[in-house]
């Protein structure tokens, strides 16, 4: 993870011209917007800190109309830069698909939740650069970052509980393979649940490693339990990923819900793992039967 | 302003005057933005960009500069008067019917920003809306702009908007009116056969929408 150079999230336009080497004033000069009604956002990898030297740069245009998506080169940055529009219906929409989920809530089937297109518009617009400052304020992107944060923190337990479901009926009939596999699936969900979290909200996985080495720059992450998520150790054992994936699951959960690291994180059994379920804990066992158990979470 | 017959020695001739005074002012201006950017001591991405935009503005390299100063007025910053007008003017001699709409648009901003005694950039933008409306055949409401410009500034120019939009009133639009863009990157008013005004006398009318004599210093931009 050192040897991933993070940056922190740009706040403003000189902080991308310093990232960048050119202005993004001078990429507005190649773009058709109305100067006193659009708002132009830009967004991205680069915006966002991970990007590299092929990194391309997202511009949002806010207008009332919809226009087809271009692109364009950026001949001052040497970057493609990809602009969209997003209207200011789609804008008030996308804020309203975002439920507000309660703070002590350990319902992790039921919720309706917006589609991952919407949660990765509302991440990218999150953490978005304003570029312009039109004359009416009235619609620029508001999102809460803690809303968006759980949202995307229970999307991810959500899917790590069905992958460990999976994970656990491959075990048990001895195809080692599609159990790590699906093991490491749930592994990586409860780290993006985690992370979200933390505050790093983007959705894709493919940032992964780099939202763990952000967090980790900033001392925010409780490191003895997720540098363990490397693949070396990953690939030492079907259950030992099992029992890695199984504690970072409920460890994320137990944030989520209370906002505190559960110990101890997982049973002594591979097959089983701890899930918070109101004010109790439950022993999971073969990945359906749930039985409560007494744990520190639960003592006074 | 008294017609003159179109194509006639005396139009031709102040045609030609007008031409060259415009051109002079634009030099002039020109100087005066080199001058402001060489004796800054530090400077802004923004002071470029308002930099490229009313110098290329004063080269009529128009839809370069609009693009500088849609740039330029999208900034709190940058977003003064001055440069609303000025990105008006463009606008209107642009003349397509967005333009105009935003056109209108910008002038009602640097209106809503102008100080109540900033007579030239009051002027300018009523101006401007004048021009803007009657390219949109809105004529009653030209004619108000005009007259609201006349109120901040005695101006030939305006005048002959004026003029303009009455006798397309009172004729109910016997006055055909449309934006041209020459090779030169300017604007003349096309008119019909049995308007009053010939077209010559027009294309001074906007064309010299600058309000000549006053050269302007890059710091009033920010003063409006």
């Amino acid at each position: 993870m050192s040897a991933f150079p993070t940056q922190p999230v740009a706040r403003t336009a000189d902080d991308l011209a310093a990232r960048l080497g050119a202005h993004p004033l001078t990429l507005l000069e190649t773009l058709d917007f109305d100067p006193l009604e659009d708002v132009v956002l830009a967004s991205g990898s680069i915006v966002e800190g991970f990007g590299n030297e092929e990194s391309d740069v997202d511009l949002f245009v806010v207008r009332r109309h919809a226009r087809p998506a271009e692109q364009i080169r950026w001949r001052a940055a040497e970057r493609w830069v990809d602009v969209s529009t997003v209207t200011q219906d789609r804008l008030r929409a996308l804020s309203n698909a975002l439920p507000e989920i309660a703070g002590g809530s350990t319902d992790w089937t039921g919720l309706p939740m917006p589609g991952l297109g919407d949660v990765d518009l509302a991440h990218r617009l999150s953490i978005a650069v304003p570029l312009t400052h039109p004359l009416s304020e009235s619609h620029p992107p508001r999102f809460s970052v803690q809303r968006l944060a759980r949202v995307v923190a229970y999307q991810n337990l959500v899917t790590a509980r069905a992958r460990w479901v999976d994970a656990i009926g491959a075990w048990r009939s001895g195809q080692s393979s599609q159990a790590w596999w699906t093991a490491f699936l749930t592994l990586g969900h409860s780290v993006d649940a985690y992370c979200a979290l933390m505050g790093e909200t983007n959705p894709s996985p493919k940032w992964r490693w780099a939202r763990l080495a952000r967090l980790d720059k900033q001392r925010r992450e409780p490191l003895s339990l997720f540098r363990r998520a490397s693949f070396e150790q990953l690939c030492d054992s079907c259950e030992q990923t099992l029992q890695l994936a199984a504690s970072t699951l409920f460890a994320a959960q137990c944030i989520f819900a209370r906002g505190i690291i559960p110990e101890p994180s997982h049973p002594s059994e591979p097959h089983q793992r701890f899930e918070l379920q109101g004010s109790q804990v439950l022993l999971v066992i073969d990945g359906v039967r749930a039985t409560p158990v007494d744990h520190p979470m639960v003592r006074p | 302003m008294k017609s003159q017959p179109p194509g006639s020695f005396a139009s031709t001739r102040l045609l030609l005057q007008r031409l060259r005074d415009t051109q002079a002012y634009f030099l002039a201006s020109l100087d005066a933005e080199i001058e402001q950017l060489e004796r800054k001591v530090s400077v802004s991405e923004l002071d470029l960009v308002r930099s490229r935009a009313f110098a290329l503005a004063y080269a009529g390299h128009e839809d370069l500069a609009i693009r500088s100063f849609d740039v330029l007025v999208s900034q709190k910053d940058g977003r003064t008067p001055r440069a609303l007008n000025k990105l008006a003017q463009l606008l209107v001699r642009r003349g397509a019917e967005q333009d105009l709409e935003r056109a209108i648009k910008s002038s009602k901003a640097a209106l809503e920003l102008a100080r109540d005694d900033d007579h030239i950039e009051r002027w300018f933008a009523h101006h401007n809306l004048a021009g803007a409306y009657l390219q949109r055949r809105e004529f009653d409401d030209a004619y108000n702009a005009a007259m609201r410009a006349q109120e901040y500034r005695e101006d030939p120019r305006t005048e002959a908007l004026l003029r303009l939009s009455e006798a397309a009133s009172s004729r109910d639009v016997a006055v055909e009116v449309r934006a041209q863009l020459s090779e030169r990157g300017m604007i003349s008013l096309d008119l019909s056969p049995d308007a009053d005004l010939s077209s010559r006398e027009s294309l001074i009318v906007v064309l010299g929408a600058e309000p000549v004599g006053v050269v302007y210093r890059p710091p009033s931009h920010d003063r409006g």
